[in-house]
Parts: C-alpha cells; sequence; structure tokens
C-alpha cells in the first residue's frame, strides 16, 4: 500500500516536474529572442553615446539646436535621421545628449519619436505596407504625438530634477569611472575612438541591465498569460485601439522590426488601432520602461508611460471613428 | 568589490557574450530566435561586442597606474567600488544560454499562445496561394484552407506537409494538428497554425514529435466547427527542420 501511494507520487511529482521543465525551455527560448535581436541596437545605440560624448561638444550642440523650447522640441523630433537607433539604444543617447545640455523638451521628444522617425524604421514599415496612410500616418503622427508628449514636459519648472540621482555621474562627463581619463582637445584620434568604445561598454553594462530585466518581464508574461484571450477580445472601434497598445507594450519588440509583426494583425484589427501599434510600441514597453527606470525618476517615467498611451489611444480611436481607409 | 575586478569581469562577460551570439550563429542555433532575415544582428553583435571588450583591455592597463598614483585622495566613492549588480543581470541570459538546453517552441508552448486554423493570425499575403500544392507547407496550406470559405473547397487536393503534433480534448481520437510556429521577427512574435489531420495513428503518436504528413482534403470538422481536413495516406516521423519555424 505505502509503496503504491509512493509511486502515485512519485509520478505525480514527475509530472508537474516536466511540466516546469517545459516552461522553463519556452520562458529561455522567448527571453534569449527578444535578448538576442535587442543586444546589437543596444550595442549600436551605446556606441553612437560614446562617440557624441568624445566627438561632440556642448557649444556644437548648443549651436544646433534652437533656444525655443518649440523649436527645440521639433528638432529632437527630427533628430533620429542623424542617430537611427531604436528604442533600445535612444536611451543612453538621450542621456548623453541631456548631459551635454540638450533641453529636456528636446531630449524627451528625441526619446519618442527616433525609435519610428529614423530611416531604418521608415524603410521596414514601407517594405511591410508600401506607401499608404499607415506609413505616413505612423510618421506623422507619431512625430505629432512625440512633440506634444515634449512641449508638455518643457513646462515643468526644474527639467533636470527628472532625472535620477544616481544617473547623474555620468553627467560630469563619462560614465562613472571613464573619467580617469581626462578630456584632452588634442588628444590622437585613435586614443578618441578608443575612450568612446570604453564610454559604450561601461554603458552597455549599466542600461544592458535594464533591458536584461525588462526582457525577463516580458518572457516571462509571454510565457504564463495566453495570448489568445487578449486577441479574443480584439474589435470594437476602442477596444481594439486598447488591446492593440497593451499587445505593444508586453511584446517589447524592437521598432526596427515592429512592422512585419504588426502585419499579422492588420487584418483582424482596425486600421486605428494598428496604427496605434505601430506609434506606442517604439516610445514605450516594458525593457524600455525598464531602461527609463534607469535615468528618470519614478513619477517622470509613469508620465513618459501615460501621456503617449493616452495620446495614441486619442488617434487609434480617432482613425477608427472619423476616417474610412 | 574593486574597479579592476570589475572592469576585468566587464571584459570577459563582453568576450563570453561574442562567443555566444557567434556559437548561436554557426550552430544554426540562431534561427531558434530569431528570423533568418535577422540573422546578420548576430554578426554585427559579435563585431561590437570584441571592439568594447577590447577597450577595456588597453585603458584597463592605465587605469590601474592610475590607480597607485592617486592613493591617498579618493575623492570618488563611486570611481572605487563598483557594483556587482549590473555584471550578474548582464550574465544572466549567458548563464540561462548554457544551463537550459535550447529548444525551439513546438506543441507545449501552444497552451498558452495557442493554435490557429486562421491566417490571419500568421498574415503576409495570397500572392504566396501561386505555390503549386506539392510544394506547399503548413503556412501555405492554412493560407489556402482562409482563402475559400467551403470547407469541401479544398476536396481531393494533395498535400505533403512536415510539423509537430498537436493535441488536445477538442479534437476526436482519430484527430491530431499537425502544426508550425510562424515568426516575424523573434520567437516573441511567434504565432502557431496548424491542420487538422485525420488518421487511425492518431492515438500513438506523441505530443510535439515531427511528423511528415501525406494525404489528401477532405470536408470535415473539428469540434463541431467544418472545416477542410487533411486525411493522412502515410505517416512518418522525421527529424526537427533545421529551421523549426515558418516565415510569412
Amino acid at each position: 500500500m505505502v509503496t503504491y501511494i509512493d509511486s502515485c507520487l512519485i509520478r505525480v511529482g514527475w509530472f508537474i516536474m516536466q511540466i516546469v521543465v517545459n516552461q522553463i525551455t519556452i520562458f529561455t527560448t522567448v527571453f534569449l529572442g527578444i535578448f538576442i535581436e535587442a543586444v546589437p541596437f543596444l550595442l549600436l545605440g551605446t556606441v553612437a553615446s560614446g562617440l557624441v560624448e568624445v566627438f561632440v561638444s556642448r557649444e556644437d550642440l548648443a549651436r544646433l539646436v534652437p533656444k525655443n523650447p518649440i523649436l527645440a522640441t521639433l528638432v529632437g523630433g527630427v533628430m533620429g535621421f542623424a542617430f537611427p537607433v531604436c528604442e533600445c539604444g535612444v536611451v543612453p543617447l538621450t542621456r548623453r545628449l541631456l548631459s551635454k545640455g540638450l533641453p529636456v523638451s528636446a531630449g524627451i521628444t528625441f526619446l519618442l519619436a527616433a525609435p519610428i522617425i529614423n530611416p531604418v524604421v521608415l524603410a521596414s514599415t514601407y517594405a511591410a505596407y508600401g506607401w499608404g496612410p499607415v506609413l505616413w500616418g505612423r510618421f506623422g503622427l507619431g512625430l505629432l504625438v512625440a512633440c506634444t508628449v515634449g512641449v508638455i514636459f518643457s513646462f515643468h519648472p526644474n527639467p533636470m530634477s527628472m532625472i535620477r540621482l544616481t544617473a547623474l555621474p555620468a553627467f560630469s562627463g563619462g560614465s562613472v569611472d571613464a573619467d580617469v581619463i581626462p578630456l584632452q582637445p588634442s588628444e590622437p584620434l585613435n586614443l578618441r575612438f578608443r575612450r568612446a568604445f570604453r564610454i559604450a561598454a561601461d554603458e552597455f553594462f549599466e542600461m544592458g541591465q535594464y533591458l536584461i530585466l525588462g526582457s525577463v518581464l516580458a518572457a516571462l508574461l509571454q510565457t504564463f498569460v495566453p495570448q489568445s484571450t487578449l486577441l479574443a477580445v480584439g474589435s470594437g472601434p476602442v477596444i481594439s485601439v486598447l488591446v492593440m497598445l497593451i499587445l505593444a507594450y508586453v511584446l517589447s519588440v524592437c521598432s526596427t522590426v515592429d512592422a512585419f509583426l504588426s502585419l499579422a494583425f492588420a487584418r483582424t484589427f482596425t486600421t486605428g488601432s494598428v496604427l496605434a501599434f505601430l506609434i506606442f510600441g517604439p516610445m514605450v514597453d516594458i525593457k524600455s520602461t525598464l531602461m527609463f527606470l534607469g535615468v528618470f525618476k519614478r513619477k517622470t517615467v509613469a508620465y513618459l508611460i501615460i501621456l503617449p498611451f493616452l495620446l495614441a489611444l486619442l488617434v487609434g480611436v480617432f482613425i477608427n471613428l472619423n476616417v474610412a481607409w | 568589490m574593486t574597479q579592476r575586478t570589475a572592469i576585468r569581469l566587464k571584459a570577459l562577460i563582453l568576450i563570453l557574450m561574442a562567443i555566444f551570439f557567434a556559437e548561436k550563429f554557426a550552430s544554426g542555433k540562431l534561427y531558434y530566435y530569431i528570423g533568418p532575415r535577422f540573422a546578420w544582428l548576430a554578426i554585427v553583435a559579435v563585431a561590437l561586442l570584441i571592439l568594447l571588450a577590447g577597450a577595456y583591455n588597453l585603458i584597463g592597463k592605465r587605469k590601474e597606474d592610475h590607480d597607485h598614483a592617486d592613493h591617498d585622495h579618493h575623492h570618488d566613492p563611486s570611481g572605487e567600488r563598483a557594483s556587482i549588480w549590473p555584471l550578474v543581470v548582464v550574465a544572466l541570459p549567458l548563464a540561462l544560454g548554457v544551463i537550459v538546453p535550447a529548444q525551439p517552441l513546438g506543441a507545449s508552448a501552444v497552451s498558452t499562445r495557442g493554435i490557429s486554423t486562421d491566417v490571419a493570425a500568421a498574415g503576409g499575403s495570397e500572392t504566396r496561394l501561386t505555390i503549386v500544392p506539392a510544394e506547399r507547407n503548413v503556412l501555405d496550406w492554412v493560407r489556402a484552407l482562409n482563402a475559400t470559405t467551403d470547407p469541401a473547397g479544398l476536396d481531393g487536393q494533395e498535400a505533403d506537409v512536415v510539423g509537430f503534433v498537436y493535441r488536445d480534448p477538442r479534437f476526436a481520437d482519430d484527430q491530431f494538428m499537425v502544426g508550425r510556429f510562424t515568426l516575424t521577427c523573434c520567437v516573441a512574435d511567434a504565432l502557431a497554425i496548424g491542420l487538422v489531420v485525420k488518421s487511425d495513428q492518431a492515438a500513438v503518436l506523441n505530443q510535439d514529435a515531427w511528423v511528415r504528413v501525406k494525404g489528401s482534403f477532405l470536408a470535415g470538422e473539428l469540434d463541431g466547427q467544418k472545416m477542410p481536413v487533411l486525411i493522412a495516406d502515410e505517416i512518418t516521423p522525421v527529424q526537427e527542420p533545421e529551421q523549426p519555424y515558418l516565415y510569412p
């Protein structure tokens, strides 16, 4: 009798263990998938940031960016063409530009707009949708949303207070420990490059930890929360937009490739909801939220999520109700 | 942890990560995670990781000299002690990649993601319908299925497809699904699709086993819903394909 119960327990235990092992394997595959796709872009972003630190001076930047906060916001919006980065790379680069004296309103606009308004994303969206309302809607309305949030942030009385104190050492010129090699104007070119890569490497770890924690969260949600429940409710002009916004946040797919992904939903979902997905996803998702938390204070991060969310919702619902494509 | 140790560990992690990406690329296991059209990203990563690790190596030595020279004025505490947490977190994917055996998504991942006979879930265009029936894979057939509203629309057409076995309580005893995951960017957006197969062998096939199914379509039903069903003439076990996913 005892042995019978024992063998039952062993079987049940074996069964549960198999399920657990299965889930861990699925989680690992999804997590590594997000990680492998994001890391190259994070590396490109940190290298861009290192190069900016070494080759662009505060004076250069001050000359290029207008004093008027509204104009500065617009410049921040189209700066993505000069720095083609996606949402993983844009966070370290924005922090660097802010430390170089870029106005916060322009920095926030750049942070939100660059993952959409850049040549790589333009090309991938064109490849997926061709020349049409989705393409220019994504770029035009994406820029509008980013600039609006930037203008709202420009009213902050003390913009520098939005940045986390522990992120401030980076503002004294370089990453935490890159200041051991002092800045020399006559520094030879190869040393300058070496310093840029050193800064990039430090930043890769600093930002990489948030990227990885974000990828863990996204993979956990994907492994344990059934996607079908979300997609099943996906019709109606308002609900469909909400569903696609949540999906964009949870999936955390890189903005350079999310246009291909959204094709999968283009037929079952309303145009407004697909457009909202393409506008909101690049600006904010789980992994970029974690990266924002490494740079900005919590309250600022909350606004950085809520404002684009509400604006993208507004855009999506408006299109669904008023525009027939 | 001192800065010197941190720098050495960081350089080590960067090199290991470069090896990780290179190994995934060389072994073809990269396709468990991302689509082939983004494989070049892994090469970019390897190049940049080595570049960054190199930057540590060369400047790390200077830093040591500096430490000795300035021994008596530690003005910047953050410059002297480094937190170990960023390193642990960044090393986490490497650790998981080594400990957990690499495996593509299969039938066991269907439970949370769902499996569909609906092409809208897979995306892409109808132009693929021009592919001759003998060459069609699961995705092409699911597209063909969706191009017609008539459950008998594919009657008599012969198919030869490869996929994993998937069963759940909805299926009759002589039914299973031959499934594949479709991928656009990376596994984060993977969606499962499948064809309903009718066969006497259905009950003895193991969940998640890879099979090649030859047969022809006939109007049938799954769980009360009318749809074309593949009547199997021949089911053979096969190796998992080199690229386990299909790409719309």
